[in-house]
């Protein structure tokens, strides 16, 4: 039967790289703790290597992103770690071994930005009975690691296109005056924000742009809260790894920063988030349980000083918002070095025009190569986007990933189910001029960098996690196809088996 | 209860007894006594008299039944027994077998080329607890001028413990067709998570239909937190209940207490239905420390077909429906029950998929001519035969916790069965006879 040979295949595929499994789950809870404390685990494991099954690929163009290019390398990997990367790499007796002559090994890719993959569940499908109201899925409520869904078809879709590890949002923040309330859901086709925001409006009768006008009266200031995201790995079907880090970024709208109320708002969050931090250490100090003021959420309903502001003022996670025109990046640089934060910028559109101002500010950004925003009469510094932008960025020092047009798995989306994908949009920031290197970094170790993830994905390196790609060519080009996504020493996708894109070979 | 019901359907009983119908003692499940009685009538006087007998025991009144000549499912140690009997008294079965002799007070059915097998139990037949009280249906309300329909009250809404039994209405028309199926016994559950009922499936007798009036735990799940939290905080406490008296005593104290300590200690079961593969998954993750609790999950094929790696080695039992379903993500069809089985996971079958017993009854499934349809083209493509019954009964039986006394054939068993024109599985043979505890519930002669 078609079921048991589908199974068969899938424990075959799992025998490729031939992962202690036993062994695996036998210490599953240690896997947990490695989780969260990789450097420690890392130190434990070492004295084992001996005894855990090694597999090797060879014969691959190894594109590790921070040690460049192994032409010809092998990839040893043991424990879902890489054990060892290079061109004089002994394969040591009894390693099993996988041929992968003439292909391309890169970092699995990875996406900061995501929605409706692996954490939104398909809800009532099934069950004896009508489903709970609200159809499962990631509710404020409910804990991220108890929404997890790994058997969202979007993990193959992510997965056929290279992403191995994502930040999907599962909440979207709420607050303001006209923003959304927290926990309302976020509407079905999420527009990509240059639309939403794009402030290039026309006149219906004459054709002739608006010009913005100042608001008469100052926006009342209202909370903002964080988007809820988590850092997710692909691991389809395979729950016991897939939650890698909750709340990576502060993530802010723009709405946030928008006027002057609001602004204050902002500084008085800041402020007494870092006056928690100071009565915790104190209280550390002096030995006492908890400051009051130290627990999230101690604030109340305004001025809420969150888990994710406590950490940003920590410099744990940087703040993440949103500024297209260079005003806006502007003034997101200005408050970050007022209240010492770091900061990484969604959109930048205009960022050509002030690369080195972001460079000195140590900014990180995520930039959409193909989205555009045309320049607007009556601004002086409205000068809408570049497709050169990435190579400005290259050129000055700032660090930049790359986002598709949509969040989701959808036309011009994610892993795009036309033949845009993530890899794509990198390869729009080539066609803007960056170099491939820049590209390839903007798929895999920048964004790990931002996520507080870069010593265990992000780059081909030794102790790393094994999340890898093995491509059919070049990474940045549009004729190449992820032949298998592996995860964890472990492959999760096989081009012939999952079927998302044709099998058969190019003529 | 008035007196004039109790005397109209013991009186009804009682006339059964009578030899009619070649010894079959089929009521046709909704006959009454014509008025006017005449109670002048000296054999109206006879019955009166025998009525006052048998007042204290109705049960033991039960007519001896001998089926004889039948080819008999046992779903026991026997297996299959060609040519055998059964003798029925008291309610339970006192003898299967070839050279059983047959007690000289017994009415005989000879059921020469038919086949008797054990009762069909639903391990998971959901009512609709909202439904099932006046105050609780849909209602018009005016608020300032506007109409609004205001949807039906406490039983939808989720995560609310519901002990069925209290919501138990046995005059729903819905029961009424089941006999006719081969229903013999349900396990009752609602929305939410609450305490069973497990009935035996008697319509004409609805006051005796209570079964188990404190049945098992079920709940339904989703992968969301609250929803997990239902099975997560109530085993969390439990599993504290056990360690300590104090505890235990407190949980005694609220509702469903104990049977959430009965489930930690696997003493009782747990009966999920599980939203989708996800929910499967986080599931038997929330179960897994608690070794003790016999879990059986309830889910569609699809989210099993997912999931099924999860499940694969763990102490858990399934509910499916007898369906062809199509594998996640194509358009291959595949045998859930198949799959389960090949995997080697024990699995029983629920035959209905909705709320089933209430008046405005969506009942496909009693309408049909030949209800083990699905069953018998899962064994058709595939399915051992025997595994197939037993997900009818047996495995039922397993996953309520009642497989001493319920779903199979053995002596001392309770006599609930079916007999057949043919074999089950043939769509040319009709359902003959439905006996529940003994007592005939449908006949088709």
């Amino acid at each position: 039967m078609r079921m048991t040979k589908l199974f068969t295949t899938f424990i075959l595929g799992l025998g490729f790289v031939a992962f202690a499994q036993e062994a695996k789950k036998a210490d599953a809870p240690k896997e947990e703790k490695k989780a969260e404390a990789p450097k420690e685990a890392k130190k434990a494991e070492a004295p084992k290597e001996v005894k855990k099954p090694i597999t090797a690929i060879v014969g691959a163009d190894i594109y590790t992103v921070t040690k460049g290019v192994i032409r010809n390398g092998v990839v040893l990997i043991q424990d879902g770690k890489i054990l060892k990367v290079g061109q004089d790499v002994t394969i040591p007796e009894g390693a099993i071994r996988i041929d992968a002559t003439g292909k391309v090994i890169t970092p699995g890719f990875v996406s900061v930005n995501a929605t409706g993959v692996a954490v939104a569940a398909v809800g009532g499908a099934g069950g004896g009975g009508p489903p709970t109201p609200g159809g499962g899925g990631a509710t404020p409520q409910s804990r991220i690691a108890d929404s997890l869904n790994p058997f969202d078809r979007n993990i193959q879709f992510c997965l056929a296109n290279g992403i191995t590890t994502a930040n999907v949002e599962v909440a979207s923040g709420g607050g303001g005056r006209f923003g959304r309330a927290e926990g309302e859901d976020d509407p079905p086709f999420p527009l990509p924000p240059e639309l939403l925001e794009d402030d290039t409006r026309v006149c219906p009768c004459c054709g002739m742009a608006i010009i913005d006008t100042q608001p008469i009266g100052p926006t009342v200031p209202t909370d903002r809260n964080a988007r809820r995201s988590a850092v997710v790995k692909m691991t389809f079907g395979d729950m016991s790894n897939m939650l890698v880090k909750e709340s990576p970024f502060c993530h802010m709208s723009a709405g946030s920063f928008a006027g002057a109320m609001n602004r204050h708002q902002w500084r008085e969050t800041i402020k007494r988030a870092k006056q928690a931090v100071k009565d915790k250490a104190a209280a550390d100090v002096s030995g006492e349980d908890t400051a009051p003021a130290a627990t999230p959420g101690a604030g109340g309903r305004r001025g809420n000083v969150t888990e994710e502001v406590l950490k940003l003022v920590k410099k744990e996670i940087p703040l993440r918002t949103e500024a297209y025109s260079a005003e806006q990046m502007r003034d997101a640089i200005a408050l970050a070095k007022e209240l010492d934060y770091n900061l990484i910028l969604d959109g930048v559109h205009e960022a050509w025009l002030m690369a080195g101002e972001l460079g000195s500010a140590k900014v990180q950004t995520v930039l959409t190569p193909r989205s555009r925003r045309r320049p607007q009469p009556g601004r002086d510094d409205t000068t809408g986007s570049s497709i050169e932008t990435s190579s400005f960025l290259e050129k000055a020092g700032v660090p930049f990933t790359v986002a598709p047009l949509g969040n989701s798995v959808s036309l011009d989306g994610l892993p795009g189910r036309d033949l845009t994908s993530i890899a794509l949009e990198a390869a729009f920031a080539v066609r803007g001029g960056c170099s491939e290197a820049t590209a390839l970094e903007a798929l895999t170790i920048v964004p790990a960098r931002m996520m507080g993830l870069a010593d265990r994905i992000g780059s081909i390196e030794e102790g790393k996690d094994a999340d890898l790609l093995i491509l059919d060519g070049n990474p940045l080009d549009y004729r190449t196809y992820v032949e298998k996504a592996v995860i964890g020493g472990k492959v999760y996708y096989d081009r012939m088996r999952e079927k998302i894109y044709p099998v058969g070979p190019r003529q | 209860m008035s007196v004039a019901g109790r005397v109209g359907r013991v009186l009804e009983t009682h006339q059964l007894d009578l030899p009619k119908n070649g010894g079959n003692c089929g009521n046709g499940g909704s006959r009454i006594l014509d008025p006017p009685y005449d109670y002048g009538h000296p054999r109206m006087m006879r019955n009166l008299i025998a009525i006052l007998m048998l007042a204290t025991s109705a049960f033991a009144a039960d007519p001896v039944i001998a089926l004889r000549n039948a080819n008999i499912e046992t779903m026991a140690a026997a297996g299959r027994i060609e040519k055998a009997t059964v003798v029925i008294r008291n309610g339970k079965i006192e003898a299967v077998g070839k050279d059983v002799a047959i007690p000289d007070d017994a009415k005989v059915i000879d059921a020469a080329g038919g086949t008797i097998m054990p009762g069909i139990i639903d391990p998971f037949f959901e009512v609709n607890v909202a439904a099932a009280t006046a105050d609780a249906a849909p209602r018009t309300i005016v608020i300032g001028g506007r109409t609004v329909t205001v949807p039906g009250g406490v039983g939808g809404r989720p995560n609310t413990f519901t002990r069925v039994a209290d919501n138990f209405y046995p005059y729903d028309a819905g029961y009424k067709p089941l006999p006719r199926v081969g229903f013999t016994r349900l396990n009752l559950v609602a929305s939410g998570n609450g305490q069973s009922a497990m009935i035996r499936v008697n319509p004409a007798d609805p006051d005796h239909m209570m079964d188990r009036a404190d049945g098992i735990a079920f709940a339904s799940i989703t992968n969301q937190s609250d929803s997990l939290d239902q099975i997560r905080t109530k085993l969390e406490q439990a599993k504290r209940g056990s360690n300590s008296a104090t505890m235990a005593k407190v949980m005694a104290g609220q509702a469903g207490g104990q049977m959430w300590l009965d489930v930690h200690d696997g003493k009782a079961p747990l009966i999920v239905s599980a939203a989708n593969s996800a929910a499967i998954a986080h599931l038997v993750r929330a179960v897994e420390p608690y070794k003790n609790v016999k879990l059986t999950i309830m889910a569609s094929g699809v989210a099993f077909a997912d999931a099924i790696e999860s499940l694969k080695g763990k102490n858990v039992r399934c509910v499916v429906h007898p369906n062809l379903e199509m594998l996640p993500n194509t358009r291959d069809r595949f045998a859930p029950a198949r799959m389960l089985h090949e995997a080697g996971i024990a699995f029983g079958f629920s035959l209905t998929s909705r709320p089933q017993a209430t008046a405005d009854i969506d009942n496909s499934l009693v309408q049909q001519e030949f209800p083990l349809f699905p069953v018998a083209m899962l064994v058709k493509s595939g399915l051992p035969r025997q595994v197939a019954l037993a997900a009818l009964s047996k495995q039922p039986a397993t996953i309520l916790g009642i497989e001493a006394t319920h779903g199979s054939i053995e002596a001392g068993k309770m006599a609930d069965l079916l007999l057949y024109t043919g074999d089950p599985l043939d769509p040319a043979s009709r359902l003959r006879l439905t006996i529940v505890d003994g007592r005939t519930t449908h006949a088709n002669d």
